[in-house]
């Protein structure tokens, strides 16, 4: 069963259309990473699955319940970050962990001892005199230690230092392990993505460009490097299959396909005589500044 | 180059010069309409106010225009340049405007000393804190509000403590500047302190100390106990320790100690809704009820209940509190000092003989009734319209104007007292007991001796303000609800405009409290008059008004509440900004 499910989901902010038509699922125990350019969508979405935002059309299911008729009860089964925003700046921890104690009945005040590090030591101090890691650190036990079923997070780790990052991930690691939540989580840093996340989601301009498996990512996606082609050629290059998108770089010309790079150097010289095309998988920082990098 | 620096520094922001022109405006008008220097003032006030919260006086720029390839000494001169533009164009404005009407005759000389005094106060002081402000800028990171206000706070301080140079009621512009400035030193108190407290070392009790430590840690103990049960308080204070909540607890300090009220529930009533103009505020700055599993509903419960609390308990004041004995306050002239009417062809109080409270007077829909003496003389009371062009007016009907006779003043000052007081006063007896004064003040002390006696103000069953007030501040939150990103911008400035009826309600009840015959007339004055109305209304039906009042409150809330429970949280840190 999914824990979350969002179908064709349409949302505009004025006369700037944030989505158009995402749809995406995910399974219990699944870590699901969103990625994309700033203004792409990402915390609309995320904020439109916890029921903070209303979509404009399309529907949104949180373990089977819809967030705006249900939101007490689905939001206790959730765990959210907001992009950096330290939402209770004038709070102390201890009041903070008061607070969701008494909002969420699996809160485990162990964990979020654990959560909070050396913070516990001083639960006094007000969230708006700490350091960002160290406010985004409450932000992160806040959210996590109720043992959520969903942990929803909006660039956890902006402005953390690598080694904060780290810890992070690992928390959320553990989190996983421990209790199998599922998460959803938005973030600019691809080495963060590839090192949790089981399944990638590239939005952009308000639209799901890709949603794969990770593994199948890696494998089954890569890029083409082309000489500069003429108009016609260019409209058959768009129209081969698995082609996704094209970026002239100066006199180069890269495609992305969803093809193995065999398969896709095969297509190419078979539909558009090119031989001896440079095909290659990359990494996802690669494919993603292939994929959106050009300008928005 | 410098020029563009100019046009960077310059309050270039449509809100803060829309701020300057309508303040600008609005002063003028005022100064025109009521020949005074108090409501021109406050409007010039606020103006400057929220000019300087919108200006471009951000100090997080500071480090970013340091590094450009320009002289610090241009930097800083620039800076206090923009200052300057803020503080002194609508200054200089003012100066020439009201010097302009005086010229003209419009204003009295009275009232065009008190405008140069306030408005030289302001100009000398605009580059003296700026230069301060920008100083201290550069030793501490800090909030841009904090530097606007430090640059504003030594103006408004002397505006509000300037009253000798013509400030009728200076009690506004007082409540006005001391919570400008406790605003302000909460702001810099903030901008000086280094933000980085978890930076120090837990600093040990020292052996002088020890007792208040102990305390501290005895609270902290018992925190813990049950935070179950202390997380609302716990959300209580979240919602109340902002500096926005700053302003309604310094209302509710200052009314106490300076406005002089006579109906201590009165005050209740108006200092909780300026506390909960500024606690709801909170609400929709603090996105507390975005992530949480909290029902709206609850979240409305717990922001509306501070407010229910204070009204409640200011209505159970109102009804157990014995009531001060209350005579109407009259001020009659018989001489004929003032034949000179202030302010050529304006309507003003002081060109009557007979001054009553704004509780006093009426409303009338078109023209006041005549009034007819025994002998036949009739007078139509001069009367002054709510609002320019609406006929509904409110009088004075005691009124006397300045070349009535004697016989006709007497008998209006009759029908003052016998309104007011339980025995019926007659022409004959005023001519009898106040006749020899002839001139200055008519009160109660003239005729104390014959006809006071306990006098019991009259109550209204459920009083009115509670529910008004009530109405307005659901009103006021309804307003805060309004969706920024709206298409529709006129929708999304509708949200501004429960703000006229949340200024003018306290002002009113503020004049109804004080039961004064000389404050000035003002929109608040012409609201005291319709809330006297509605109290006369909910006399004479006081159930039928109860239960009106109640259904009108219940469905306000309903109302309130489905907005309240549709409302997005807000999308960014910035975006709700209207």
């Amino acid at each position: 069963m999914s824990v979350l499910s969002v179908r064709d989901i349409h949302r505009s902010f004025g006369k700037v259309q944030a989505l158009r038509g995402v749809s995406l699922s995910a399974k219990q125990g699944e870590v699901v990473g969103l990625i994309g350019k700033n203004g792409a969508g990402k915390s609309t979405l995320l904020k439109i699955a916890l029921g903070l935002l209303h979509a404009d059309q399309g529907t949104v299911q949180v373990f089977g319940l819809d967030p705006r008729q249900r939101p007490v009860e689905v939001k206790r089964r959730i765990g959210y970050v907001p992009e950096d925003e330290n939402v209770f700046a004038r709070a102390r921890i201890q009041q903070l962990l008061e607070l969701h104690a008494a909002l969420y009945p699996s809160w485990d005040e162990k964990l979020a001892a654990r959560l909070l590090g050396a913070l516990v030591r001083d639960t006094s101090a007000r969230v708006d005199r700490l350091s960002k890691g160290q406010a985004r650190r409450v932000m992160l036990a806040c959210a996590m230690a109720h043992r959520p079923e969903l942990l929803l997070l909006d660039e956890p780790a902006g402005g953390l230092d690598p080694s904060a990052r780290r810890e992070f991930l690992e928390l959320a690691i553990a989190l996983l392990n421990d209790t199998g939540s599922t998460i959803l989580f938005s973030s600019h840093y691809m080495g963060d993505i590839e090192r949790i996340a089981g399944r990638v989601i590239v939005l952009d301009q308000g639209q799901t460009l890709v949603d794969e498996e990770l593994d199948v990512l890696k494998e089954k996606y890569c890029v083409a490097l082309l000489p500069s082609l003429a108009p016609d050629q260019l409209a058959a290059l768009e129209a081969l299959p698995g082609f996704l998108r094209q970026q002239a770089r100066g006199e180069a010309l890269y495609a992305v396909f969803a093809l193995a790079p065999d398969a896709a150097a095969a297509t190419l010289a078979q539909r558009l005589d090119l031989q001896d095309v440079r095909c290659a998988r990359v990494n996802l920082e690669e494919l993603f500044i292939h994929l959106v990098g050009g300008p928005a | 180059m410098t020029r563009a620096l100019i046009g960077l520094f310059a309050p270039r922001e449509k809100l803060s010069r829309a701020a300057l022109i309508a303040a600008g405006i609005t002063c003028v008008s005022l100064l025109v309409r009521w020949n005074s220097t108090e409501l021109p003032c406050l409007a010039i006030l606020l103006g400057w106010i929220l000019s300087g919260s919108f200006s471009h006086l951000a100090i997080s720029e500071l480090s970013w225009e340091r590094a450009w390839p320009v002289a610090e000494r241009l930097l800083w001169r620039l800076r206090i340049f923009a200052a300057w533009l803020v503080g002194w164009v609508p200054g200089l404005a003012l100066l020439i405007a009201a010097s302009a009407l005086y010229a003209l005759g419009v204003v009295s000389a009275r009232t065009w000393a008190g405008i140069v005094f306030h408005t030289s106060c302001i100009l000398g002081l605009v580059p003296l804190a700026s230069a301060v402000s920008y100083r201290l800028s550069q030793r501490k990171q800090g909030s841009p509000s904090a530097v606007a206000l430090l640059i504003l706070l030594p103006d408004f301080f002397l505006a509000a403590i300037a009253p000798p140079f013509g400030g009728e009621s200076s009690s506004v512009s007082t409540l006005l500047g001391l919570a400008v400035v406790v605003g302000g030193v909460t702001g810099a108190a903030g901008f000086l302190l280094t933000p980085t407290s978890w930076a120090r070392p837990r600093i040990e009790p020292a052996q002088g100390r020890k007792p208040l430590w102990a305390a501290r840690q005895l609270l902290a103990r018992v925190a813990t106990l049950n935070p179950l049960r202390r997380a609302p308080i716990a959300r209580f204070f979240f919602l109340n320790g902002g500096r926005h909540a700053v302003f309604g607890w310094v209302y509710l300090l200052f009314v106490t100690v300076l406005a002089r009220f006579e109906f201590p529930a009165l005050l209740w009533y108006l200092a909780a809704t300026i506390w909960f103009q500024a606690y709801s505020g909170s609400m929709y700055r603090d996105p507390i009820p975005g992530h949480l599993p909290v029902s709206r509903g609850r979240v409305l419960a717990y922001l509306l209940a501070p407010l229910a609390v204070s009204l409640l308990s200011g209505l159970w004041l109102e009804r157990r509190s014995p009531q001060p004995l209350r005579g109407l306050y009259v001020q009659a002239y018989y001489d004929d000092w003032r034949r000179e009417p202030i302010g050529k062809g304006l309507f003003s109080e002081k060109n009557s003989r007979i001054l009553v409270p704004s509780s006093s007077w009426r409303a009338s829909w078109g023209e006041p009734p005549l009034v007819t003496t025994p002998e036949g003389v009739s007078r139509r009371p001069a009367a002054l319209a709510v609002l320019p062009g609406l006929p509904l007016k409110v009088y004075n009907p005691y009124d006397a104007r300045l070349d009535d006779e004697p016989a006709f003043v007497n008998y209006q000052v009759s029908r003052a007292l016998s309104a007011q007081w339980p025995l019926p006063v007659s022409a004959a007896d005023v001519e009898r007991a106040c006749g020899a004064l002839r001139r200055g003040r008519m009160s109660p002390a003239c005729l104390n001796g014959e006809f006071s006696t306990g006098y019991h103000q009259p109550r209204a069953w459920l009083a009115v303000e509670c529910w008004l007030l009530c109405l307005i501040a659901l009103f006021a939150l309804r307003g805060q609800l309004q969706d920024p990103r709206s298409r529709n911008r006129a929708r999304r400035w509708s949200g501004l405009l429960w703000l006229p009826p949340a200024i003018v309600l306290p002002m009113a009840i503020e004049q109804v409290g004080k039961n004064d015959p000389t404050t000035g007339l003002g929109p608040g004055f012409q609201g005291a008059v319709l809330l006297g109305e509605l109290t006369r209304v909910v006399e004479r039906a006081p159930v039928a008004a109860s239960v009106i009042g109640l259904m009108l409150l219940a469905g306000t809330y309903g109302y309130v509440a489905r907005c309240f429970a549709r409302t997005e949280s807000r999308p960014s840190a910035r975006a709700h900004i209207v």
